[in-house]
């Protein structure tokens, strides 16, 4: 039977949860006075993508967005309330399937924009689908959404820009444990 | 599939996921052109309606209603002396966007009333706070407005459990029907402060014509009919309260149905 303490060892929950719990600080310290949709990701991603790079676990990215959702939702911290635990898990699973499709190559420049560009297009997927549910016209959410769109996928492609220069130099500072060409998730060293 | 195709692959959706929305964008920008917003039916939420009995009434005040100082429930010569069994009904307590009266986007709140077996006189009042900050409608001076129904009915003998009001500011307030056995107000209660710094007397009118900006003093035997709860200024407001005031206790068979509804407008 599937157990989250024997999936994942002691250290990988410890560290996830640091790292959630940095996506809530980053989130409630970094108020930047830009109203565009979508500019949270630039930093937003960028603890989810480390996370996966470091475990290299199915799941972890979604650990990282859940623990950080319920954070923000228990605080209050935007108006989304609860609704931000669906936002950020999403946004973790994306950048998980990301790193899952990619072999977890997160220190490659192309990978981790598009796990960046993944991680915050699913949050504002979440996002629409949630203002639709709270009985948002589908007018006033359809009306801005490819420039919504747009100004996601440049947030999230900066973050994980960011993102994939702090895995290679984390690779190349012995932090994080790599094989040549290596595609497995067993040489964990977080 | 090695990794230089699926990240090829992954840019490819991305330009993708990108198109599908700029073409939804595109498709509504092109509908709301051939539907201007100008020529749609106002919005008008679902509303909510409430029913209540002579037990409504939980509160009992020698003339005064909540605000920084008491203010008259009445000022007619008939009524100025007159005490009151009152009752508090929130109009905004349905889901966000969905529902009912929040005067946060610009609009007003439409009540319908129903009396049965009314005795005396009932008078109603709007409360709401905004932010930190409470508001009410004046009857005296500058733009009053309130909205006064007689009714015809013998009163009753025996009046329902109330609670006498005898502050009219920093207090809590339990909204009709509210509250449990345990007789613990505070988590079900509103708590009413005027800040006696400033005003909150001049925003918040009553009116069965929405052309009179400040509202106006309705006085009317009809036992059913309809007023609108306005605001002519300040900031939204978060939770709008309508205070009903009897100045007789109710027969036994005494009812009271309203129904509370948001209808926005234009700005």
């Amino acid at each position: 039977m599937f157990s989250v303490r024997t999936y994942f060892t002691l250290n990988e929950i410890a560290l996830m949860s640091l790292l959630g719990g940095l996506f809530f600080v980053l989130k409630t310290a970094l108020r930047m006075p830009l109203s565009i949709p979508g500019h949270t990701g630039i930093f937003l991603v960028i603890p989810v993508i480390i996370g996966v790079a470091i475990i290299r676990k199915p799941g972890s990215g979604t650990y990282i967005g859940l623990v950080a959702g319920v954070l923000l939702s228990f605080f209050g911290v935007s108006g989304m309330h609860v609704f931000d635990v669906f936002q950020y898990t999403a946004l973790g699973m994306s950048v998980d399937f990301s790193g899952y499709f990619f072999h977890y190559r997160m220190e490659s420049v192309p990978v981790s924009i598009l796990a960046g560009i993944a991680g915050n297009v699913a949050k504002m997927l979440v996002n629409f689908a949630v203002d639709l549910a709270i009985g948002v016209p589908f007018v006033v959410v359809a009306i801005g959404a490819g420039i919504s769109a747009v100004s996601h996928v440049i947030f999230g492609a900066l973050g994980g820009l960011v993102s994939a220069y702090l895995v290679a130099r984390l690779i190349k500072t012995g932090v994080i444990a790599r094989n040549a060409g290596d595609a497995g998730a067993d040489d964990t060293d977080a | 599939m090695d990794l230089s195709k699926r990240v090829a692959a992954g840019f490819a959706l991305v330009v993708l996921v990108v198109g599908i929305f700029f073409v939804v964008q595109i498709t509504v920008e092109e509908w709301l052109t051939l539907n201007p917003p100008g020529q749609m039916s106002p919005v008008v939420d679902s509303g909510e309606t409430f029913h209540f009995t002579k037990t409504g009434f939980n509160y009992f005040s020698e003339c005064y209603r909540p605000y920084k100082e008491p203010l008259p429930i009445a000022v007619s010569d008939d009524l100025k002396d007159a005490s009151w069994y009152l009752m508090f009904v929130p109009l905004n307590v349905t889901p966000p966007y969905g529902g009912n009266p929040k005067l946060g986007r610009p609009g007003y709140v439409r009540v319908d009333y129903a009396f049965q077996n009314l005795a005396g006189t009932a008078a109603f009042h709007i409360l709401a706070i905004s932010g930190s900050s409470w508001r009410t409608n004046r009857i005296e001076g500058y733009g009053p407005s309130a909205v006064f129904v007689r009714g015809n009915a013998t009163p009753g003998d025996a009046r329902g459990p109330t609670t006498e009001l005898t502050e009219y500011n920093d207090i809590q307030v339990l909204p009709a029907g509210g509250g449990d056995d345990s007789g613990d107000i505070a988590p079900y209660a509103y708590y009413i402060h005027f800040d006696p710094a400033s005003g909150g007397l001049n925003s918040l009118h009553l009116t069965q014509d929405l052309s009179l900006v400040r509202g106006e003093m309705v006085y009317t035997d009809e036992q059913s009919g309809s007023f609108c709860l306005t605001s002519s200024g300040g900031n939204d407001l978060d939770e709008v309260l309508l205070l009903v005031a009897v100045d007789e206790v109710q027969p036994d068979d005494f009812a009271l149905e309203l129904k509370a509804q948001f209808i926005a407008t234009d700005g």
